[in-house]
């Protein structure tokens, strides 16, 4: 007969035991497999790690900053092209301390190398003293003519502003671009009404019109920033300079003397000012329109070192410049 | 004379199998339980990993289309070496524009979609670092993965 005393006692409940350790292994992996799912919920709320934000808003400040430089060049000394440079190039090195300073105390090395390269232009600018000029070619190119080619074979321009008043009410102002290639035609119109006086800006693109802007209130004068597309500072969508224009074309003045003011643009051609155009003027002279030397653009070259990200770039610098 | 005591020993026997069959029911179940579970933790872990290099990626793809001349992008992120016990790599596919997961044991296949601007190029990482870069080849304006 089996003997179920009290001496076995001791040996019974294995598969209990067993049991429990078996259930102990499976919990503890449990734990683990849900410490991985917590896990998993943090690393999908990390947020931008690497500071690829920071990079490109470094490099907008960079690029704010040689466009000040070179905007206060070309105003202040242009009397050559080896000035501007000179000027440029000292300015980028101020602002390539300033900013490494200020970054390395963030941990990062924002490194600023240039301008590797000049795009140098001319400015066109006509600013009459007491209130400005109209807006005919400058008295070198003969007798004074409402209609007149400002600049031909240009890519580019920019920083493209006018202040103006006394437009008419009907047959304005012209700005007008033509182009070989096609789309060939980009004009804009300037007219004012009185009482009240508004002004009203027309864009027509290939002969169509695109739209128009108003100014109302009665203002002195409006301000058009064409490049930047703002009519009395205020954005004007239909307003996108030289829009569907891709290869060189010639810009043109139409009715300029029905306006009174003044204006400014740089071009991408390097114009001489000892031999200007015959429209433009190598001087300032009272209420002619003359040409400057002027930087178009320049490339500095960007280096940005984060804990997680490099980022090398060549950062073209050309403020007020159409997208 | 037997037959005497047949009852208590059929008792103990009787017992101890439907002790040993709950017991072994249980342990099934558990441990098919934790193995589910594993399975999808893996899943969700790789859908996030596989997200967070995507953005990476796109964060690359960014810097780069803002970027002029000869750019150079390199955007690290730290991953687990493994996620819930089992090692995993990341393969980028530019054939259907995604990033393939594969976890090793138990395998699990995840695949997360990429859009760029710039072209993909193949490449494959493991657990760990990884770096997304432009090619230190000419064209510049093509992505890879790598360990860093």
């Amino acid at each position: 007969m089996a003997d179920l005393g009290a001496d076995l006692r001791a040996e019974r409940g294995q598969i209990l035991l067993i049991a429990a350790f078996a259930m102990a292994v499976t919990f503890v992996s449990l734990a683990l497999v849900v410490n991985s799912a917590i896990f998993t919920e943090n690393l999908a709320s990390r947020g931008e790690t690497s500071g690829s934000d920071d990079a490109l808003v470094v490099r907008h400040e960079v690029q704010q900053s040689v466009g000040e430089s070179i905007e206060y060049a070309n105003t202040y000394n242009a009397s050559s092209d080896a000035t501007l440079t000179a000027n440029v190039t000292d300015s980028v090195a101020t602002i390539r301390n300033s900013v490494a300073n200020q970054q390395a105390s963030t941990g990062k090395i924002v490194a600023i190398e240039g301008p590797a390269g000049f795009n140098h232009g001319t400015r066109i600018r006509d600013n009459a003293s007491a209130g400005g000029s109209n807006f005919t070619n400058a008295s070198t190119g003969g007798t004074p003519r409402e209609d007149w080619t400002v600049v031909s074979d240009v890519d580019r321009t920019r920083a493209f502003t006018m202040n103006l008043t006394d437009a008419p009410a009907s047959d304005g102002f012209v700005v007008n671009l033509t182009a070989d290639g096609s789309p060939s035609t980009w004009r804009m119109v300037v007219t004012r009404d009185t009482s009240p006086t508004e002004y009203t800006v027309t864009v027509h693109r290939q002969g169509t019109t695109v739209g128009s802007c108003t100014v109302g209130d009665s203002p002195e004068y409006v301000r058009i920033d064409l490049t930047r597309g703002l009519v009395g500072g205020q954005p004007c969508p239909h307003l996108r300079y030289g829009a569907g224009i891709d290869d060189e074309y010639d810009l043109h003045f139409n009715n300029s003397d029905a306006v009174t003011g003044n204006y400014s643009m740089i071009v991408d051609r390097d114009l001489s000012p000892t031999t200007p155009p015959v429209n433009l003027s190598g001087s300032r002279a009272d209420d002619d329109p003359y040409v400057t030397h002027a930087i178009y653009a320049a490339d500095v070259i960007y280096r940005y070192d984060g804990p997680d990200i490099t980022y090398n770039t060549t950062v073209r610098v050309a403020p007020g410049e159409p997208r | 004379m037997n037959d005497r005591a047949v009852s208590s020993t059929l008792n103990y026997v009787l017992s101890l199998s439907i002790a040993t069959l709950l017991v072994t029911g249980l342990l099934i179940a558990g441990g098919t339980f934790v193995e589910d579970r594993q399975r999808e933790v893996i899943r969700s872990e790789l859908s996030v990993v596989g997200q967070q290099v995507a953005s990476d990626i796109n964060r690359a793809d960014r810097l780069l289309t803002a970027g002029r001349g000869d750019t150079r992008v390199v955007v690290d992120q730290s991953f687990p070496e493994q996620i819930t016990g089992s090692g995993y790599g990341i393969l980028l596919n530019p054939g259907d524009d995604e990033l393939v997961l594969r976890s090793e044991a138990p395998e699990v296949r995840v695949e997360i979609h990429v859009e760029t601007n710039q072209t993909l190029v193949e490449s494959h990482a493991d657990g760990g670092v990884v770096t997304v870069r432009n090619a230190t080849t000419a064209p510049h304006d093509r992505l890879v993965i790598e360990n860093g």
